[in-house]
């Protein structure tokens, strides 16, 4: 059934997602053959855009009211989110693994993924699709294409603020809290091994994304069809 | 098995302005049941709670012998639901929609779905937005016979079409339904279609079962008497289901057709009631008159 459910979805939105993969495609070529940039944060930057392809089913749904007709089908309401989310992160995943490809496949590529450590690449790029697509979906399920704008806004102005508030008042905690994360992940990373610290980070990502899950699942599920 | 299609006791459900309250109705299978009443009687929201897109607050519903929410997919897969207004994804053709939606029904049978396609003259390549509402209805409609459901949910499927194209859908239907012997739940407020396909006829009227009869009942034992004010004390008040006052007269609506022309004779006219005939007297402002 989930498949069924994936299957539609990419039916029913087959040219829209193809359309902003596409447009995806477009970006990680500049990213390839503009100035050189870190690997890793190319593969992060690749990651996120392909994460928010998905989207565009729950905006589509939201744009042809055709959530009557899904939750009409013989399908649980949770399998038709679990099955949004497992297409997000194939989207996304797959993404991302495309475009490695392509930075080590095209001959004009500037980016040079010689010395790439793989298991930090695949828990760089698989935090770039599940940390996005956990927050976006359920607010996109909950409140349609308006409310991913919002969020996406929203966080926007947030962060202006922040900066604003911190450089009016001299405090540069920000820059001190980024500091921090980087160096509790450095200090866990020596303490748990690479292995380690990769499990720890997975299962960290698993929580995050179920836990998602389950919200979203609570909002398709009271919402009205 | 059960021998009911349908069978819902005591249903409720309350939002804001509306309220649907201890709604009762069975459906025997291989019947065809008409949901009438005017709009905001409560007709979408009894099929939505049917189809468990809403919430019921009290009551049960059973869908060919099984519980709608706890049986969810089976009873889904078992029935073939025709929305008010069709809504697929606009910029779809038709055969992606098939492509996409069939494989959720067991029972799905593409060769089903290409005859009936044929038969209302369905583009495939087309895509959805391009279509007439009345090709939108029809598609809908195809959807919902090509998995050989057990039970029809049509919700309102008339509403919007111009007369021949709404004859040509029922006489498609009525056929249908003659060769294949499916149960029906049929609503609507253009109850004129009702008269040549339903066996029983269901008025709700704000959030509540006004009556739930065979047809033959109604035709047989309901009728209109028209005359002066005088006549409403000759009808007993038992029998009597609606009152309307007009320039000429009165109309009332009795359930007792016989006695009424017994009691009556030639001082006033005695009419069977048309099921338009009933919904007006039943739902109309000066009901409680009566």
């Amino acid at each position: 059934m989930l498949r069924d459910v994936m299957w539609m979805d990419y039916v029913q939105n087959r040219k829209a997602l193809l359309l902003n993969v596409g447009i995806f495609l477009v970006f990680v070529l500049i990213m390839l053959t503009g100035e050189s940039i870190p690997a890793l944060e190319f593969i992060g930057l690749s990651c996120l855009l392909f994460s928010l392809a998905p989207m565009t089913v729950l905006v589509r749904e939201d744009k042809f009211k055709t959530k009557s007709l899904v939750c009409s089908l013989p399908a649980k309401r949770k399998t038709i989110v679990l099955g949004r989310y497992l297409l997000g992160l194939g989207i996304g995943l797959g993404g991302g693994g495309l475009s490695i490809l392509l930075a080590r496949l095209l001959p004009f590529s500037t980016l040079d993924t010689s010395g790439l450590p793989l298991l930090r690449a695949v828990l760089v790029g698989t935090t770039m699709v599940v940390v996005p697509l956990s927050f976006l979906l359920p607010f996109t399920i909950r409140f349609g294409l308006i409310g991913m704008l919002v969020f996406l806004v929203g966080a926007q102005v947030l962060g202006v603020l922040v900066l604003l508030v911190s450089r009016l008042l001299g405090f540069d905690g920000l820059r001190s809290i980024f500091a921090g994360a980087g160096d509790f992940v450095v200090l866990s990373r020596s303490a748990l091994g690479e292995i380690g610290f990769a499990v720890a980070v997975l299962a960290l990502l698993t929580l995050f994304a179920t836990v998602s899950c389950r919200i979203s699942i609570g909002i398709y599920e009271r919402r009205e069809a | 098995m059960s021998e009911l299609a349908i069978d819902i006791e005591g249903l409720c459900k309350s939002r804001k302005g509306f309220e649907l309250r201890d709604v009762s109705l069975k459906l025997p299978r291989g019947y065809v049941m008409g949901l009438i009443g005017p709009n905001g009687s409560g007709k979408t929201t009894i099929i939505k709670l049917l189809m468990n897109l809403a919430r019921r607050d009290a009551g049960n519903v059973r869908i060919l012998g099984l519980d709608n929410v706890e049986n969810e997919v089976e009873v889904r897969s078992r029935i073939g639901f025709l929305y008010d207004e069709p809504c697929f994804h606009d910029d779809c053709n038709l055969e992606d929609q098939r492509r996409a939606l069939c494989r959720f029904y067991p029972g799905w049978c593409d060769s089903t779905f290409d005859r009936l396609a044929d038969e209302f003259g369905l583009p495939r390549k087309r895509k959805f937005k391009k279509l007439s509402r009345g090709m939108k209805t029809k598609f809908g409609l195809v959807l919902a016979l090509s998995h050989d459901a057990d039970l029809l949910v049509l919700d309102e499927p008339t509403s919007g079409l111009d007369p021949v194209f709404r004859r040509e859908l029922l006489d498609c239907l009525a056929q249908v339904l003659q060769d294949e012997g499916k149960s029906v739940l049929f609503s609507t407020h253009v109850v004129t279609d009702l008269e040549r396909i339903a066996d029983y006829v269901t008025l709700i009227d704000r959030g509540e079962v006004a009556f739930s009869l065979s047809r033959e009942e109604l035709n047989e034992s309901w009728g209109v008497i028209k005359g002066d004010e005088a006549v409403i004390e000759a009808v007993s008040s038992v029998d009597r289901k609606g009152l309307r006052r007009g320039a000429y007269g009165v109309e009332i609506l009795t359930s007792n057709i016989e006695s009424a022309r017994r009691r009556l004779g030639s001082s006033a006219v005695v009419e069977r009631a048309s099921l338009e005939d009933i919904m007006v007297l039943m739902t109309g402002d000066e009901r409680h008159a009566a």
